[in-house]
């Protein structure tokens, strides 16, 4: 991107991922990698192990007659077929590229055709059909991987095989042509793509992120800066792949600090999985937090007394000490008592929660509200922001250990200079701010400036200390008809800490005072509703009961003292209809869309302003 | 509303078999309750019936509490079960099975024309009126259990899966005199049913359950044009696909 050469970024004197991961599987040969349910038990895969799946997978990819650069995709829950497919991809010099399982056909359509993707992993027959539906659009597309053979038994297709048997192949090349994979390993430059990662799209189509070997390679180096975690820890790969948060956790951070990798059986054993696997390490958006917290919340409602006398007693004295130690006061004495109270509460809540092990708890991707915060800290675990983006690859910034501040995101990574231009603007530069945008080189000017600064379109500020603070997006803040601008970002990340909203899109654009739709969280309300009797039978009548209603207006009122007098939510309408990640309503990661639905509520809105 | 049920909840030791049903059923009307296996269907009208005790809620029948009440003095009111497969007793005949159902009552006369009565819906039940009811076929055994509940002069009819292990054509046999029972007798009907094809299309207004809740409640015309009901209850929406099932992704939804 710029006419001088960039420094040569390196991680254990290696220029390339592929580089690494062949260096740590001489390491490590025989130490667990990854770990899988299956029928029950874990399963593990060591490094070993890993690298001659990988190395199958990349012959046969070549053996289809494959080329450098060409991209292949994964359309499939995480699980280890998913790492197979991107690493063997990776170290024969083949770009990877993962889909949300919830995407639609119309959506997998146009990434397979913008990708010029040549083989795309299926997980199994229901993402078959998907693949199979839009394959006549896709000329690029030359063969389907399905993993799950389960309903396909008399399946016949001369695209589409199975992955196991595509597998088989790969090891029987492997006897003869492991030196080619190695040659191939040899081959990639830091220069080259490493894989591309699609924006999930908020506003107009998917753009394809290019990562490249050099931004991997940066990140690997970085994961230590970030993470306290070392050889045989553990973590627990539960988010999408295809999100560059996720991928850089599953397949970038084990092989720079040695971790094993746990894969949950399916999206649904999350929680119990947690609990199981322990993970020293997790990553999640604050919307993971905020359900461990209100999941906490509301399990206490239903206990003994003595249990809630302990817990509200404990959390007091935990919250004063937090208090004291934010601010930068000397925690205010307490008896022993009281000490070991919040010992065994809190000790169990952590059990609880599968967090007794975890020494790294990392939150971003959307505002943390303090009081979230405030909470994890109370039971002793230390919720650190981190700030990042697909186009820096992952991290730039995070909360240094031990250095919390309320309200701000962090310092800015090693070697990684941020700063604020116009408008506000955050801006980042570095050795992970990404190649580009896949084909789309009038994107990539507008998203990169010449010298090399990346817009990341978030606007923030920056402290004398050198901490960064995420306001909002640039192009989400309103202006009311009053002139006020309001970052709505930070009122709705106020009002999700509710355990009965989900979540809140906030509008005022050119209004005279600010109103919130809210989308209620269907299991907290529902149990709210029969602890109160109060009759409902499904989600539509449930959202529009009065004693719903009154609520959220209960929350909303609870919020409004600690906003500024225009920001304040003078009105409010509860979505009554259930949303799912297949709606067009959400991103795959659940967030709402805030165009759509403006779009789509239209009427709701209006209501809430004619009166 | 002859029957009203709020908030009820029914646990097995530690697992809620229903949570949060809010059910009404209008006099005069046959209600369907839909739903899959282990949604909590058989478990509704069991604790309805008094059989199960609800662990919170209200059952207004008639205006009145029942919930928690013994079940024979539900049944004396009139809020009368017809247990699923049928439970009839085998080695009384045909006719005594239709008596047990009248062994609340003591109006003679009455009885007599009511067993006339189902002897009218059901003229095979007349054919064999001395047999062993353990020797009938299974749909004569759903006629005799059905006969029997209207024995005991019920107000609300309550029909757990009278289409079970019947053939569709005895289905709408038995769905039809279950209307017939309506039109000539005003008794209001509350059927459960998995055969949502069926029920929807006999029924007048109907609840879909899942996991022990009402997930969608409409009139039944409503709700088999609504799109993800047919998907999921109705065999329609997209075509067949490769294993022979239609396509499932499109069944992740949720119910609007």
């Amino acid at each position: 991107m710029n006419a001088m050469m960039p420094p040569a970024v390196t991680f254990l004197g290696f220029d390339t991922p592929a580089r690494v991961f062949r260096a740590r599987v001489q390491e490590w040969s025989d130490l667990p990698a990854l770990r899988h349910k299956h029928r029950g038990l874990w399963q593990s895969y060591s490094w070993g192990a890993y690298y001659a799946k990988a190395r199958a997978f990349g012959l046969a990819l070549r053996d289809l007659g494959m080329a450098r650069g060409e991209v292949i995709g994964v359309l499939a829950e995480n699980r280890p077929e998913w790492l197979f497919a991107d690493m063997g991809a990776q170290c024969m010099g083949y770009v990877g590229n993962g889909v949300y399982p919830t995407a639609s056909p119309d959506q997998l359509r146009y990434i397979l055709q913008d990708s010029a993707c040549r083989v795309l992993v299926v997980e199994n027959q229901e993402q078959l059909e998907k693949a199979l539906a839009v394959r006549d659009d896709c000329p690029d597309l030359r063969r389907i991987l399905v993993i799950e053979r389960e309903g396909l038994r008399n399946l016949s297709d001369p695209q589409v095989g199975f992955f196991d048997d595509f597998l088989r192949r790969g090891e029987e090349l492997s006897k003869t042509q492991s030196p080619d994979f190695e040659a191939a390993i040899e081959a990639g430059r830091g220069a080259d793509l490493a894989f591309l990662v699609y924006t999930s799209g908020t506003t107009g189509a998917p753009k394809g992120a290019m990562i490249s070997n050099r931004n991997a390679v940066f990140q690997l180096s970085k994961a230590s800066e970030y993470l306290d975690a070392g050889l045989g820890d553990k973590t627990l790969s539960f988010l999408p792949l295809c999100h560059i948060a996720e991928r850089m956790a599953s397949v970038f951070n084990p092989m720079a600090l040695g971790l094993v990798v746990h894969f949950p059986e399916n999206a649904g054993t999350v929680a119990n999985d947690i609990r199981e696997v322990a993970p020293h390490i997790v990553f999640a958006p604050p919307r993971f937090w905020e359900k461990m917290h209100s999941q906490i919340e509301l399990f206490l409602r239903d206990a003994i007394g003595p249990a809630r006398w302990v817990y509200r007693h404990a959390l007091d004295a935990g919250r004063a000490g937090v208090d004291a130690a934010l601010e930068g006061r000397k925690p205010p004495r307490q008896g022993l008592h009281t000490r070991l109270l919040a010992t065994l509460a809190f000790r169990n809540i952590r059990i609880f929660l599968g967090l007794q092990n975890c020494r790294s708890a990392l939150t971003g991707a959307a505002p943390v509200p303090p009081e979230l915060i405030r909470w994890f800290l109370s039971i002793g675990i230390e919720l650190r922001e981190a700030f990042g983006m697909t186009e820096t690859a992952g991290f730039a910034a995070s909360t240094p250990k031990g250095g919390i501040r309320l309200g701000w995101a962090g310092l800015p990574a090693g070697e990684t200079e941020i700063r604020i231009a116009d408008e506000g603007e955050i801006q980042v530069r570095g050795a992970n701010v990404f190649a580009g945008y896949w084909r789309n080189a009038e994107k990539t000017a507008e998203t990169i400036t010449p010298d090399g600064w990346l817009k990341t379109g978030d606007c923030g500020e920056i402290s004398p200390e050198g901490y960064l603070a995420i306001r909002d997006r640039i192009k989400d803040i309103i202006i009311t008809a009053g002139g006020k601008n309001i970052t709505p970002t930070q009122i709705e990340s106020q009002l999700k800490f509710s355990p009965f909203i989900t979540d809140a899109v906030v509008i005022g654009e050119g209004r005279r005072y600010v109103t919130a739709l809210v989308m209620i969280d269907l299991e907290h309300v529902a149990r709210y509703a029969q602890e109160q009797a109060i009759p409902y039978t499904d989600f539509a009548s449930l959202a529009r009961a009065p004693a719903i209603v009154e609520l959220i207006q209960g929350e909303i009122n609870a919020v409004n003292p600690r906003l500024a007098r225009v920001e304040q939510i003078k009105s409010f309408r509860i979505i009554d209809q259930l949303l799912t990640a297949e709606d067009e309503e959400l991103t795959p990661t659940m967030k709402l869309k805030r165009k759509v639905i403006a779009q789509k509520y239209a009427p709701l809105i209006e209501g809430m302003y004619s009166a | 509303m002859l029957l009203d049920v709020q908030n009820l909840e029914t646990w097995y030791g530690p697992i809620a078999a229903m949570k949060g049903v809010n059910l009404q059923v209008a006099e005069g009307r046959i209600t369907a309750v839909l739903g899959a296996n282990g949604a909590g269907k058989t478990t509704l009208l069991n604790t309805l019936a008094g059989v199960i005790d609800p662990f919170k809620g209200k059952v207004l029948f008639d205006g009145v509490e029942v919930q928690g009440q013994e079940a024979d003095a539900i049944a004396r009111r009139g809020l009368v079960l017809v247990p699923e497969g049928r439970q009839v007793y085998p080695f009384l005949s045909v006719r005594e099975n239709l008596m047990m159902g009248a062994y609340a009552r003591r109006d003679r006369d009455a009885v007599e024309r009511d067993i006339e009565r189902v002897q009218a819906w059901f003229p095979r039940l007349k054919e064999r009126d001395a047999q062993h009811a353990g020797l009938l076929s299974g749909g004569e055994q759903q006629m005799v259990a059905i006969g029997r509940a209207y024995l005991s002069a019920p107000k609300l009819l309550m029909l757990d899966e009278p289409s079970l292990g019947l053939s569709p054509m005895l289905t709408h046999e038995i769905f039809g005199i279950i209307r017939k029972i309506r039109d000539e007798t005003g008794t209001a009907v509350l059927v459960v049913e998995q055969n949502a094809a069926v029920a929807l299309k006999h029924g007048d207004d109907g609840y879909i359950m899942e996991l022990g809740r009402i997930v969608a409640a409409d009139s039944c015309a409503v709700l088999s044009q609504k799109e993800d009901v047919r998907e999921a209850y109705l065999g329609g929406g997209a075509g067949e696909g490769l294993s022979g099932t239609q396509q499932r992704w499109k069944r992740r939804k949720t119910w609007r």
